[in-house]
């Protein structure tokens, strides 16, 4: 797959929500990288991961043609762009 | 005396997730969706093998173990992955923590299967297993997403529920107990039965059984004095008539790491590095079992010679392996270096490596650890191996190391350890 690393800062969005089984839900609404908007309408997939105790949040979205990974530093509070990829073959 | 069939109602329940890691990868690239994709523990050259395709790629052929070049030629325009283990850890823990909801017993057999124990259970319940199964089903695509979909299986042991759940792939649920098992069986092949591999099939072949229901048929003398010569003929002859023989746990008995070189070398230097990383990484694994090893295995396969200009080429030189065992236990990565590095000086010099297997054995708490007498460097170890451990659960993995490993960060890259999730407890 055509990947392209990033680790950008990026401004996000985000909007918390209470889900049906009672755990929060945080939603990263839009982002806004590189002087463009990104208006996120299909999630793929968010899952936690660490780096020795730090908590990571990674989320995974496709806007027009391109599938973003984002990932929020819970302990940092800052939103980075890490990759970005087309799903073509390598 | 022929014993009959299990009656009791199927109280047994085996779901796991289709094509597991591809499906994740899709669920994670709403991209991917709908193409054939297949994941690896090794991109970048045509060697590696698939560990796990989706079901469009299967349908073109692509199966566990095909090489990256052969998917490539039988699926043109498939989307190879390199494995990422955050993502199937997150999954293995949700689809985990949702069967924990339903069932007082959950074993979890591999990183994406279950098996839900709900005897005794009938009493409380309410409402059938196939419609707990339906609402884990629909759990799972709620909390994971849209594209998770899971096959559930319902019997009256292991067996026969991890059976039902291959009936009908993907996203099936199926239920097999004693008023269908024959038919099932009238229709399967034998190795549609989990545990029954080409070796076994052979076996029973020779003795005149060609299909499921003739080896159901067989006499439990037949199996346990002809055909398996041991007491797995009995267990077989018990498991298929849907009798638990398989509810059995096994402790920790090794810790190992494989690696497949990305780059086949025969610098010592470098070879020295990857081992050491090794290492490090069997050493993390059993400071989180908090165990010390009595024994190591190291075996090495290399990779054959290059052709020589105008001449034949050469076969590739039969793999190697060492295992000694040591009087006093181990547990730090100094030592575990120290002894594998110990093995490796023994293996055939200059030979191209394409791959090392290094596993300990003989293990035991370390609580239980023998000291030996007068020797302080042990204690020392103890302590020393216990801050790097503090440090790297701290600030990651490799936070802090051994100067040798500088500059190895591209080798032995962790990996998900595919069919057991006993490396996933902390």
């Amino acid at each position: 797959m055509a990947a392209e690393d990033i680790n950008e800062p990026v401004n996000v969005l985000v909007s918390f929500r209470r889900s049906a089984r009672d755990t929060g839900l945080a939603q990263p609404e839009i982002m806004h990288w590189r002087g463009r908007r990104y208006r996120i309408r299909e999630m793929g997939m968010r899952y936690p991961t660490t780096k020795g105790q730090r908590m990571l949040h990674r989320f995974t979205f496709a806007v027009d043609g391109t599938t973003f990974e984002l990932e929020f530093d819970a302990e940092r509070l800052i939103w980075q762009l890490i990759r970005m990829h087309d799903g073509d073959p390598a | 005396m022929e014993i009959p069939l299990n009656l009791a109602e199927p109280e047994i329940m085996h779901v796991d997730l289709n094509a597991c890691f591809a499906m994740t990868e899709q669920q994670a690239n709403p991209l991917l969706r709908g193409r054939p994709v297949a994941v690896t523990n090794r991109l970048g050259s045509d060697w590696g093998t698939i560990i796990a395709p989706s079901y469009e790629a299967k349908r073109l052929g692509v199966r566990c173990g095909t090489s990256i070049g052969e998917a490539k030629r039988l699926a043109p325009g498939i989307v190879i992955i390199e494995t990422d283990p955050p993502k199937y850890r997150y999954v293995h823990g949700v689809i985990k923590q949702i069967f924990e909801e339903y069932a007082p017993r959950v074993t979890m057999k591999s990183i994406d299967e279950g098996v839900l124990d709900f005897r005794g259970t009938q009493a409380i319940r309410g409402r059938s297993l196939e419609a707990i199964g339906r609402e884990i089903k629909a759990r799972i695509r709620e909390e994971l997403g849209q594209w998770m979909t899971v096959n559930v299986g319902i019997g009256p042991n292991w067996f026969l529920a991890k059976l039902a759940a291959g009936l009908d792939k993907p996203d099936g649920l199926n239920r097999i107990d004693h008023r269908n098992l024959e038919g099932i069986y009238l229709c399967s092949k034998l190795t549609d039965l989990n545990g029954i591999n080409r070796r076994f099939k052979a076996r029973l072949l020779m003795h005149g059984i060609t299909n499921p229901y003739e080896f159901l048929r067989a006499s439990e003398q037949t199996l346990t004095k002809q055909v398996f010569r041991s007491i797995n003929g009995r267990h077989w002859y018990y498991r298929l008539r849907g009798y638990e023989v398989d509810d059995i746990a096994f402790g920790l008995r090794h810790v190992g790491r494989q690696y497949v070189l990305h780059h086949r070398t025969a610098d010592p230097h470098e070879l020295g590095q990857i081992l050491h990383k090794l290492c490090y990484h069997v050493g993390r694994r059993m400071s989180r079992h908090d165990v010390a090893a009595r024994g190591l295995m190291l075996s090495i396969k290399y990779a054959r010679p290059p052709r020589p200009p105008y001449g034949e080429e050469q076969p590739e030189p039969e793999p190697w392996f060492l295992r000694q065992l040591f009087p006093v236990p181990f547990f730090s990565l100094a030592d575990l270096y120290t002894k594998a590095w110990w093995l490796y000086q023994r293996s055939p010099a200059g030979l191209t490596v394409k791959q090392f297997t290094l596993t300990t054995y003989q293990l035991a708490p370390r609580s239980h650890e023998q000291l030996a007498l007068y020797d302080t460097a042990i204690q020392h170890n103890e302590r020393v191996e216990r801050a790097l451990q503090l440090i790297n659960d701290r600030y990651g993995e490799l936070a802090l190391m051994p100067a040798r490993l500088l500059g190895s960060e591209t080798y032995a890259p962790e990996k998900i350890a595919f069919g057991s999730t006993r490396y996933l407890l902390k």
